[in-house]
C-alpha cells in the first residue's frame, strides 16, 4: 500500500467518521433548536454554510492547530487548492483553485488585493501566520457586494486578515511576544503590540525576522524509486533572511465612520535552490534573490444616509526584486537582473439597501501599473486598468442570492514596440442558496462566474519569452453544492459538511512553469481545458466534557482537468501538468485544560510533470503528517504558551514539482508572551 | 429529518466515487513492418531540468523496441539535456549538457564504462555540447568557451584549449578542428567566429568570422567546412550557410538565401533544413558539395509531412535519411526514415522527447 492510498484511506475514515456521527446525532438537534453564539468562530461556521458560493475559512483558534509556519501551509487545508511548493522555507509557493492556475487567485491582504504584474503569482510563502486573524479562500465570489469592484474581477480570492488591536478590560497596551526556532537553522522571534492612542484612535505595530541555513539531506533517485540507484544529497543554496515590518491605525470617526491607515515592509534575501540535476547537485543552485516591498494602503467606510453605505479604499505598491546568477558561462560569467514593479490604486463603492432583504452596490476602480527592469531592449510596460462593477442582493431567512456585472478596461503603453492590445469586457456573475427545510440548517447552492485574467507583464514582454499577442484567459465556473450545519451546547458543539460538484472550462489558457530556473517562466499555451471537479469538506467539534474538546475534520478534491485543446495533439485528453486528480487534508485534536494536541495531514495523488500521462512522466502521490503539542500557562497579568512541532513525520522527501524534493521529518518549538 | 440522513448518505456516495481514477497512459508505439537488419540508438534530450534524457534502442531483425535502454541497462538515467552522442570503435560518447557529464557506454551491451565528470577547477560545470573523434581522441566543445580532448584509452580528459564564446558544433578538415562559437548566452551579442585548432600542437590557430550565432560544421571530402548560423531567430537576420575552405582558413562562399538551421554531409552530399520556430515554416533540401548547388529543393517527394523537423542524418550502411520530429518540443516525437530518393520507408513514432542523434550498428 503506498502513501497515497493510506492517505486517503485516512481522508475517507476522517469523513466517513464525520458523517456518521452527524447521522447519530441527529436526532438529538430536532428538538434542540440551533443556537447562535456572536463568536467568531460561529460567524465563520455561518457564512461558510450560508454562502452561495463555496467559501472556506480559517480563523485564528483553527490556524493555530494546523502545524503552520506560513500561510501557504494553512492554504493546503481548503479544499479545491493545488498548492504548488518547490520546498523550504524559501521555496516558491503559489495557488492555483481548482486546476484554474495560479493567475486565476487573487490574494488579497484586508481586503485590498497584492498584486504582482510581472509574473501574476503571488508566492504565498512569503506571508508569514504571525499577526494573522483569519485566512478565507473564496471561489466565485463572495456575498459581499460592499467591496472594491477587484474583488469582482477573478475566479478566486484569497483573502488574508490581520489582527484588529484586542484591548481587553480598556488595558491601554497589549500584546504579544515570541520566538520559533526548530530545524534547519530556523529563527523566527516576533512582536505585536496593541496600543490605545486616544478614545478613537488604536494602533498596532508588528514585526519580525526570519533567517534558516535550510539546508536538508535528501535521497536523489536516478530512475525508478527503490529499483534504480541512488544517492544521499543535502539541498543547498536554501537559506533565508526576511524582515516583516507592519504597522497599523484604526479610527472611529464618529459612530457611522471608521478608518484604517497601514504601511507594511518586507525585505528578503533568499538563495534559489534549483532543481536537482543528475550527477549535477553540487554546482546547480547558486541563484539568488532578494525581494524588497513597500505597500500603504487606507481604507474608510461610512453610513452617509441611513440607507446609503460609502467606503473608499485606495493603496500604493511598490516592489523591487533583483536575481543574480553567478555560475551561467556567458562572456560575463553572471547573469543579474533588476526588476522593479508600482501600482497605484484608488476604489470607492456605495451600498444602498433598497429594502430589507434588497440592496444593491456599485463600485469604480482604477489602478496603474508599471514594471522597469534593465534587461535589453525592454518595453517598460504601462497599464491603466478600469473596473466597474453593481451588484445586488437578496437575502431573506430561506434564499440569499446575489448578482453583479463587472466591466474592465486596459490601456496600456510601452516604451519600445509595440504594447498589447486594450482590452475592454464584461463579466457576470450569479449565485443563490437555498435553505429548502425548516428545521435543518441544510442549504443548496449554486453559482455560475464568467471571468478571464489578463496576461502578466511577463507573458507579454519578457524577453524572447514574452508574446504581446496574447489574449487574456478566459475561464467559466459553474457549481453546485449543498452545505449542512448543526451546532449545540451539548456532545457536538458544532459540526460543517459542504459538498460541491463544479465545471469550469478555460479558454486561451497561458500555462507558465519554470523549465530552466524557479525564477524565470517559459510560456505554454494549453488552449483548452476541461476541468469537472468534487470539492467535500467535514468539519466538527465534539465536547468531551466542560473543558475538553475534539475536532475532526477533513477535506476531498477530486478534479478532472484535461487538456482539450487539439484532437489531433499527443497529449489531448490528459490530465495538465502538476494536477492530482484526488488530494486533500485532514485534522484532529484535542484541547484539554492543560494542553493540546493536535494531528494533521495533507496527502495528494500522483500528478504528472509534462503534458503526456506516461510512467515516466509520473511525480509519485505523497502524504504529509504532522503533530503537535501546546500548553499555556496563565500568569498574573499574561498568559505564555508553548508549543512543539513534529512535522513531516515520515520523513519522505516527497515531491509537489518534480526535482524539488521536499524536507523530511523536521521539528519546531514556539515559546510566546501575550500581554 | 429523515432528508438529511439521505443527503449525508449522498456525501458518502460522492466520496466513494470520488477516488484517484487517473492511470499511466501507454505510449501508443507501432513498429515498422520494414524488413532490415541492424540497429539504432536514438537519443533524445527530453526537457531542460527534468533529467528525462533517454536512449532508445531498435532492433530492425527481431522488431524489439526498448525506449529507457540506458536506464534498463544501468539503473540510473542519463541525465539532464543529453546533447550529442558519437560511435568511436566499439564505445559510444554521449555529451550530457546540464548534468556535465560524458557517459561512456559499450555500443553492443548499452553498459556504461565510464562517466566522466566535465568540470572546471572551481566545480563549475562546462557544459559539454558537442563530440567528434579522430586518431584515438574524442574532441569535446564545452560551454564554458573550451574545447576539451578525450584519450579513449585512459577515458581520461587530456587537454584543454580556449575558443570562442558558448561553443555548439564541431567538425575536423585537413588535420584541424574547427570549433562553431555562437555566443548563444551572451544574446543579443552573439559571437561570430569560428575557431581553427591544430590538432597536433592542439592550439588554436585562428578565428575565421563568419555569420551571426554559428551552431553546426561539417566538413567534405574536398576540405571545406560547411557553417550554418542562427542569426537571432527573426526575420531581421535569418539563418545563414557559408563555405570556409580550410586550406586558407576563411570563409570563400555565402549561400544567400539558403537559410539552413541544421545539416549532414554524407559522400559529399548535404541533408539540410531550415525551421522557422514562429511560423512552423520549414523545408528539406540536398545540395552538393562538389558543385556547390543545390540538388533538390524539396528533398521529401511523396507526400510526407515533417512539422517540426528536430534532426537529420544518413545511416552509412544503407544511404537512408533519417529525420527526427518533435512534437510541439514538450512531447514525445518520432523518426522518419527516407530513402534517398525522399520516399518515406518508415516510422517510428513516439520513441523519445526531443530526440537529437542517432547511431546506427551493424
Amino acid at each position: 500500500m503506498n502513501l497515497s492510498t493510506i492517505g486517503r484511506l485516512l481522508t475517507f475514515a476522517f469523513l466517513f467518521f464525520g458523517s456518521t456521527l452527524a447521522l447519530f446525532a441527529q436526532s438529538e438537534t430536532d428538538s434542540v433548536r440551533q443556537l447562535r453564539e456572536v463568536t467568531v468562530t460561529r460567524d465563520a461556521k455561518r457564512t461558510q454554510n450560508r454562502s452561495t458560493s463555496p467559501i472556506q475559512i480559517i480563523d485564528s483558534e483553527k490556524l493555530a492547530t494546523l502545524n503552520a509556519l506560513q500561510i501557504s501551509d494553512a492554504v493546503k487545508h481548503f479544499s479545491g487548492v493545488t498548492v504548488k511548493d518547490y520546498g523550504g522555507i524559501g521555496g516558491l509557493k503559489t495557488v492555483s483553485v481548482r486546476s484554474l492556475g495560479a493567475n486565476h487567485t487573487a490574494v488579497s491582504y484586508d481586503g485590498i488585493p497584492v498584486s504582482d504584474v510581472q509574473t501574476g503569482q503571488i508566492d504565498i510563502g512569503r506571508f508569514s501566520l504571525e499577526n494573522v486573524d483569519n485566512i478565507s479562500l473564496s471561489i466565485g465570489q463572495t456575498d459581499n457586494i460592499f467591496q472594491p469592484a477587484r474583488m469582482f474581477a477573478s475566479a478566486s480570492v484569497l483573502n488574508i486578515q490581520s489582527q484588529k488591536p484586542i484591548l481587553p478590560n480598556n488595558q491601554s497596551v497589549s500584546g504579544k511576544i515570541g520566538v520559533k526556532t526548530g530545524s534547519f537553522g530556523m529563527f523566527n522571534p516576533a512582536f505585536l503590540l496593541n496600543s490605545k492612542v486616544s478614545q478613537s484612535v488604536s494602533a498596532s505595530l508588528s514585526g519580525e525576522w526570519l533567517s534558516a541555513h535550510g539546508k536538508y539531506p535528501y535521497m536523489l533517485n536516478y530512475g525508478v524509486i527503490g529499483k534504480d540507484s541512488s544517492s544521499l544529497e543535502t539541498r543547498k543554496n536554501t537559506d533565508v533572511k526576511n524582515l516583516r515590518l507592519e504597522g497599523t491605525l484604526f479610527t472611529d470617526f464618529s459612530t457611522k465612520s471608521k478608518g484604517y491607515l497601514k504601511g507594511y515592509f518586507y525585505n528578503s534575501e533568499r538563495g534559489l535552490p534549483g532543481a536537482t540535476i543528475y550527477y549535477n547537485t553540487e554546482n546547480f543552485s547558486s541563484q539568488r534573490i532578494w525581494d524588497n516591498n513597500l505597500f500603504a494602503q487606507a481604507h474608510f467606510e461610512t453610513q452617509f444616509l441611513p440607507k446609503l453605505d460609502f467606503q473608499a479604499n485606495a493603496k500604493y505598491n511598490r516592489a523591487a526584486l533583483r536575481y543574480l546568477d553567478p555560475a551561467i558561462p556567458n562572456s560575463e560569467g553572471k547573469l543579474e537582473n533588476n526588476y522593479a514593479q508600482q501600482e497605484f490604486y484608488a476604489s470607492a463603492s456605495a451600498l444602498y439597501r433598497l429594502f430589507d432583504k434588497l440592496s444593491f452596490s456599485a463600485s469604480s476602480d482604477l489602478i496603474f501599473n508599471t514594471l522597469n527592469a534593465d534587461l535589453n531592449d525592454f518595453a517598460y510596460p504601462k497599464r491603466t486598468t478600469s473596473l466597474s462593477a453593481i451588484a445586488g442582493k437578496f437575502t431573506s431567512e430561506r434564499v440569499l442570492a446575489t448578482a453583479s456585472l463587472l466591466y474592465t478596461q486596459t490601456f496600456e503603453t510601452v516604451k519600445f514596440g509595440d504594447a498589447s492590445k486594450n482590452q475592454s469586457k464584461f463579466s457576470p456573475y450569479v449565485s443563490i442558496s437555498i435553505k429548502p427545510f425548516e428545521t435543518a440548517d441544510f442549504r443548496l447552492r449554486a453559482f455560475y462566474k464568467n471571468i478571464f485574467r489578463l496576461p502578466t507583464f511577463n507573458d507579454l514582454y519578457y524577453t524572447q519569452i514574452g508574446n504581446r499577442k496574447l489574449k487574456p484567459e478566459d475561464a467559466n465556473q459553474f457549481n453546485l453544492g449543498a452545505t449542512y450545519t448543526l451546532s449545540n451546547k451539548q456532545f457536538i458543539d458544532f459540526l460543517l459538511i459542504t459538498a460541491d460538484i463544479y465545471h469550469n472550462k478555460v479558454k486561451n489558457k497561458i500555462v507558465a512553469y519554470p523549465t530552466k530556473n524557479i525564477f524565470e517562466w517559459t510560456m505554454l499555451n494549453y488552449g483548452i481545458v476541461e476541468i469537472n471537479g468534487i470539492d467535500l469538506s467535514a468539519d466538527a467539534v465534539f465536547n468531551l466534557s466542560q473543558k475538553t474538546k475534539f475536532n475532526i475534520g477533513g477535506t476531498h478534491t477530486y478534479q478532472r482537468a484535461l487538456n482539450k485543446t487539439d484532437a489531433e495533439s499527443r497529449s489531448y485528453g490528459h490530465q495538465i501538468p502538476y494536477t492530482p486528480r484526488v488530494s486533500g487534508s485532514a485534522k484532529a485534536g484535542l484541547q484539554t485544560a492543560w494542553f493540546s494536541v493536535n494531528y494533521t495531514l495533507i496527502w495528494s495523488g500522483h500528478r504528472y510533470a509534462v503534458n503526456q500521462n506516461f510512467r515516466e512522466n509520473r511525480v509519485e502521490g505523497f502524504a504529509d503528517h504532522s503533530l503537535s503539542l501546546a500548553k499555556d500557562f496563565s500568569l498574573k497579568t499574561s498568559t505564555l504558551s508553548a508549543n512543539v512541532e513534529v512535522l513531516n513525520l515520515t520523513n519522505k522527501n516527497y515531491e509537489v514539482v518534480r526535482y524539488f524534493p521536499m524536507p523530511g521529518r523536521a521539528f519546531r518549538a514556539t515559546i510566546s508572551l501575550k500581554f | 429529518m429523515k432528508q438529511i440522513r439521505y443527503i449525508l448518505l449522498v456525501f458518502l456516495a460522492l466520496l466513494c466515487f470520488s477516488c484517484n481514477d487517473m492511470a499511466d497512459v501507454e505510449r501508443e508505439i507501432k513498429l515498422p513492418e520494414h524488413q532490415a537488419t541492424g540497429k539504432i540508438l536514438v537519443l533524445s534530450e527530453g526537457l531542460f531540468n527534468m533529467n528525462n534524457s533517454t536512449l532508445a534502442y531498435y532492433d530492425f531483425s527481431k522488431k524489439e523496441l526498448i525506449t529507457d535502454y540506458f536506464l534498463q541497462k544501468n539503473s540510473r538515467g542519463l541525465g539532464d539535456t543529453a546533447n550529442d552522442m558519437i560511435l568511436y570503435g566499439s564505445k559510444i560518447y554521449i555529451a550530457v549538457n546540464v548534468s556535465s557529464q560524458i557517459e561512456v557506454i559499450d555500443a553492443n551491451t548499452g553498459l556504461s564504462v565510464k562517466r566522466i565528470p566535465v568540470f572546471d577547477e572551481n566545480k563549475r560545470a562546462r557544459q559539454p555540447r558537442y563530440l567528434t573523434q579522430k586518431d584515438g581522441k574524442v574532441y569535446l566543445s564545452c560551454f564554458d568557451g573550451n574545447l576539451l580532448r578525450i584519450d579513449t584509452l585512459s577515458l581520461e580528459i587530456d587537454g584543454m584549449v580556449k575558443c570562442g564564446r558558448n561553443p555548439e558544433g564541431l567538425c575536423i578538415a585537413n588535420e584541424k578542428i574547427y570549433v562553431a562559437n555562437s555566443g548563444g548566452l551572451d544574446n543579443p551579442n552573439y559571437d561570430n567566429t569560428v575557431s581553427v585548432v591544430d590538432i597536433k600542437t592542439f592550439k588554436e590557430l585562428k578565428k575565421i568570422k563568419v555569420a551571426d550565432n554559428p551552431y553546426k560544421v561539417f566538413a567534405d571530402s574536398q576540405g571545406d567546412v560547411y557553417v550554418s548560423s542562427r542569426g537571432n531567430y527573426s526575420t531581421s537576420q535569418p539563418y545563414r550557410f557559408q563555405r570556409i575552405d580550410s586550406y586558407i582558413d576563411e570563409v570563400i562562399q555565402d549561400f544567400e538565401g539558403l537559410n539552413v538551421l541544421n545539416f549532414t554531409v554524407h559522400n559529399d552530399i548535404i541533408y539540410m533544413y531550415s525551421f522557422d520556430f514562429n511560423s512552423d515554416d520549414n523545408w528539406i533540401k540536398t545540395f552538393d558539395c562538389l558543385t556547390e548547388k543545390v540538388i533538390s529543393e524539396n528533398f521529401i517527394t511523396d507526400d510526407t509531412k515533417v512539422e517540426k523537423p528536430y534532426s537529420i542524418q544518413v545511416n552509412p550502411y544503407d544511404g537512408n535519411i533519417y529525420i527526427t520530429n518533435t512534437s510541439d518540443f514538450t512531447m514525445t516525437g518520432d523518426v522518419l526514415c527516407f530513402n534517398p530518393d525522399g520516399k518515406l520507408q518508415f516510422t517510428i513514432n513516439n520513441i523519445g522527447l526531443n530526440s537529437n542523434k542517432i547511431i546506427f550498428l551493424k
